[in-house]
């Protein structure tokens, strides 16, 4: 297990119902945990929690053995080290005053390291597939695909073991959004990652995940392996879900 | 026989680019037809053209020039050229025999008005004679869209109400005019996917019990192949290809193959897809 | 930015008396001995041949004391708003970044500070403290940085939950290291314009304080002191009230019109 939670929860102030509510699950190593919702389930909470953004109420998250929950400096360095994101907007993922070049080596000067700054990041544009002479490029000047391949390689360059994908690919265009599957895939293999991958679309979360877990309301309604999740979903709401998203082809009759 | 209520024929739409100083063809030579009573969908990526040539139908979209022809047939032998219609005409057109429903219901309704305080504007500006009963109308129309407390929607401020609820009232407040076509521009888009089946399945519903002929604009090919009798696929602002129900949808051009298998993803879980 | 004909006239026409009044502050010490030397055979002499702009009481050149008014008007605003600014922006960006109490705390002393009418504030302090070039600018500096911190609070608290300030956290980044790289340099755009904003309120108050004694102190000119000269002279020496108070108004304007200009390209440009 590379991640373990258990009993989290938030309440932001205001709040009836807690964002997130109460959640325990595992994520298997090198493997993909889909979480999927629909708006208002507490699922980029639980990104931005699991990622120490934000501070739980109560509960434990555990990375590879070790609480973090609570961690501060050094215990936290560490597992920032391994733990990477890419998030939704891409646009917005990447700082508009600061080329490409500069966006990249940020890691690398965090660390400290001063050296062949230049070819780490050529590397790192080639790991995405994106050329070298973007390197000297603002995000303005990119396309919405070529943006979010630079929030991957800026995700790569930390070296992590597990990357939380908060809707990488809901903000792209339906091709666009087949090529960074595409490449989140191709290095998921290369890499020996295990990713949490967020998103409120069934049929990318089917296509990527082993495990899937179904939030609502701040809480897990179900949870399995991918495959059986969907072809035969226990709870109610998740057979809604999955009749909403399937609906369409059921009624063109045949097996879209 | 072939009977449109819309006939779009080699349509173009320039707008300026000030970056360049020049004029960028958005759409090009785009041609299609609606079929009276059908469900019409133009399917296309951003930048494809589609919303252009969706708020071109009724001249919305006040490009630099346009060229080509726009009949719309709202009576079956006499075409209405709408490139020729002048401000007057068209102004009784929108929003009246040709209605719209957009993707942000948000933006479209006033915040300080009361929802069902919008429907009664609507329905005095088309039958200015029943402005006495617009107050019944309205709620004939909320329980048209299936609300299911018309009352209590229409005392409602459109902040108070969820995405799809304010969806219905927009879709209610297109239909108070009678109009043969519906546009519909990414209605669903921002709405949850349970959401987005109840709107859809209403749109259908309308479609035969109020006659209505319905063009629905999307990105989504696959909400599209649920719902409509044909389907064209736009890029880069020009039609690539013509998907029917009949066939299937099954798709002969390369872009249209490469946009299902990535819309659909019907491959082995954690395989590369085909684009 | 396309400007209107009248509109390029106007920012064409402020450049170039800003340009003026800034050579003729940075040349000041080459002609510095011109404005202090008396003529007492010249005294109070109109605008004409042996003055360009007229001889005040005790015989001086009033256009080479203008000058000198430029030069010391010009430097303590500029320190008058460097401070401002720096204080301004990094009680700001704390505060945003920060927010919960750091953020009460900050809107607490801007509250207080904005409760005093300022000018009677610097007053005060200066009866303190004493006039002076150096105490001037300091305390109009310490007591005009609020405007900043507002600005560059609410830019920061605006900026700070964008996904790329978040991925920076997730990679380690730590505040300060946030603050510096990505916040203040994205909130750099209207803090200059601020400041430059800042630029005439802090020629007005230093000219106002040296009008009443308070701020800069005869013999060195300043617009204020020379305003102040005139008054004792109104009916018989126009020149001594007419030529300082054009000159005040003009900065004070040029400085105003570039202000907007710049806040008006800054908005064109964001709204991308």
């Amino acid at each position: 297990m590379i991640i373990e939670v258990r009993n989290l929860k938030k309440r932001f102030s205001g709040q009836k119902i807690a964002a997130v509510g109460g959640v325990s699950f595992g994520l298997q190593k090198n493997t993909t945990l889909g979480i999927v919702g629909e708006t208002g389930s507490g699922k980029s909470t639980l990104a931005k929690l699991i990622l120490r953004l934000i501070d739980p109420d109560e509960g434990e998250i555990g990375f590879e053995g070790r609480r973090i929950d609570r961690a501060g400096g050094g215990e936290l360095r560490r597992f920032r080290e391994k733990v990477q994101a890419v998030f939704q907007d891409p646009f917005l993922s990447l700082d508009p005053r600061m080329t490409i070049s500069d966006s990249l080596k940020e890691i690398f000067l965090l660390r400290g390291k001063k050296t062949s700054l230049d070819s780490k990041v050529e590397n790192l544009l080639k790991t995405v597939d994106l050329p070298g002479h973007f390197a000297s490029k603002y995000p303005h000047q990119l396309s919405g695909g070529e943006c979010q391949r630079i929030a991957i390689a800026r995700a790569i360059s930390a070296e992590p073991d597990l990357i939380i994908c908060d809707e990488p690919v809901s903000s792209l265009d339906c091709l666009v959004r087949a090529q960074i599957l595409n490449l989140l895939l191709k290095l998921q293999r290369e890499r020996s990652m295990s990713y949490l991958f967020i998103s409120h679309d069934l049929s990318v979360v089917r296509h990527m995940a082993d495990e899937v877990m179904v939030m609502k309301d701040g809480l897990i309604c179900e949870k399995g392996p991918a495959k059986d999740l969907f072809l035969s979903p226990k709870h109610p709401y998740t057979r809604n879900l999955i009749q909403s998203f399937e609906y369409p082809c059921q009624a063109l009759g045949r097996d879209l | 026989m072939s009977d449109p209520i819309l006939d779009i024929q080699r349509l173009s739409v320039f707008f300026f680019m000030p970056e360049t100083r020049a004029e960028m063809p958005v759409v090009r030579d785009v041609s299609l037809s609606v079929e009276r009573g059908s469900w019409t969908s133009i399917v296309g990526e951003s930048g494809s053209g589609k919303t252009v040539t969706a708020l071109s139908i009724a001249r919305l979209a006040q490009p630099l020039r346009d060229a080509g022809e726009i009949l719309f047939y709202e009576k079956k032998d006499s075409p209405l050229s709408v490139m020729k219609l002048g401000e007057k005409e068209l102004l009784g057109l929108r929003g009246g025999r040709i209605a719209y429903v957009f993707q942000d219901p948000g933006s479209s309704l006033n915040p300080v008005l009361t929802v069902g305080a919008q429907i009664e504007e609507t329905v005095r500006a088309h039958f200015p004679s029943e402005a006495k009963a617009a107050g019944q109308k309205a709620l004939e129309f909320l329980s048209l869209v299936k609300m299911s407390d018309p009352e209590r929607v229409h005392r409602a401020f459109p902040h108070e109400l969820s995405g799809g609820m304010r969806q219905r009232v927009m879709i209610a407040m297109a239909l108070i005019s009678s109009p043969s076509l519906l546009v519909a521009d990414e209605p669903t888009t921002a709405l949850d996917v349970t959401i987005e089946k109840e709107i859809m399945s209403l749109l259908e519903d309308l479609r035969a019990k109020k006659s209505l002929s319905i063009l629905f604009i999307t990105h989504n090919l696959r909400l599209a192949c649920g719902f409509s009798d044909e389907i064209y696929v736009m890029r880069q602002g020009s039609v690539v290809e013509k998907l029917s129900k009949r066939s299937g949808f099954s798709s002969k051009t390369d872009y249209a193959k490469k946009l299902f298998s990535a819309s659909v993803m019907q491959g082995d879980p954690k395989s590369l897809i085909e684009v | 930015m396309k400007l209107s004909k009248e509109n390029r006239i106007g920012r064409n026409l402020a450049l170039a008396w800003l340009l003026l009044v800034g050579a003729a502050a940075i040349l000041w010490p080459l002609y510095s001995a011109k404005g202090q030397a008396m003529h007492f055979d010249r005294v109070l002499h109109a605008p004409g041949s042996s003055f360009l702009l007229g001889s005040d009481a005790l015989g001086r050149d009033l256009l080479a004391r203008l000058g000198g008014g430029a030069a010391v008007s010009l430097s303590v605003s500029v320190v008058a708003v460097l401070i401002s600014v720096l204080v301004g922006s990094w009680l700001g960006a704390w505060a945003g970044l920060k927010g919960g109490l750091w953020d009460r705390a900050l809107s607490m002393l801007i509250d207080i500070f904005l409760c005093f009418p300022v000018f009677f504030l610097i007053l005060a302090v200066i009866a303190i403290v004493g006039p002076g070039l150096f105490n001037v600018a300091v305390v109009i500096g310490l007591t005009s940085w609020m405007g900043t911190a507002r600005l560059v609070r609410a830019e920061v608290m605006s900026l700070k939950s964008r996904e790329f300030v978040l991925a920076s956290r997730v990679l380690g980044a730590g505040d300060g290291w946030i603050l510096g790289r990505h916040l203040l340099p994205n909130a750099l755009g209207p803090i200059a314009v601020n400041s430059v904003l800042g630029l005439s309120h802090a020629i007005l108050i230093e000219t106002g304080l040296s009008f009443l004694g308070l701020g800069v102190q005869p013999p060195t000119p300043s617009w204020g002191n020379l305003l102040s000269d005139g008054k004792s002279t109104l009916g018989l020496a126009w020149w001594m009230t007419l030529f300082p108070g054009l000159a005040i108004f003009f900065t004070v304007l040029s400085v105003n019109t570039l202000g907007e200009r710049m806040m008006s390209g800054l908005k064109g440009r964001r709204t991308t």
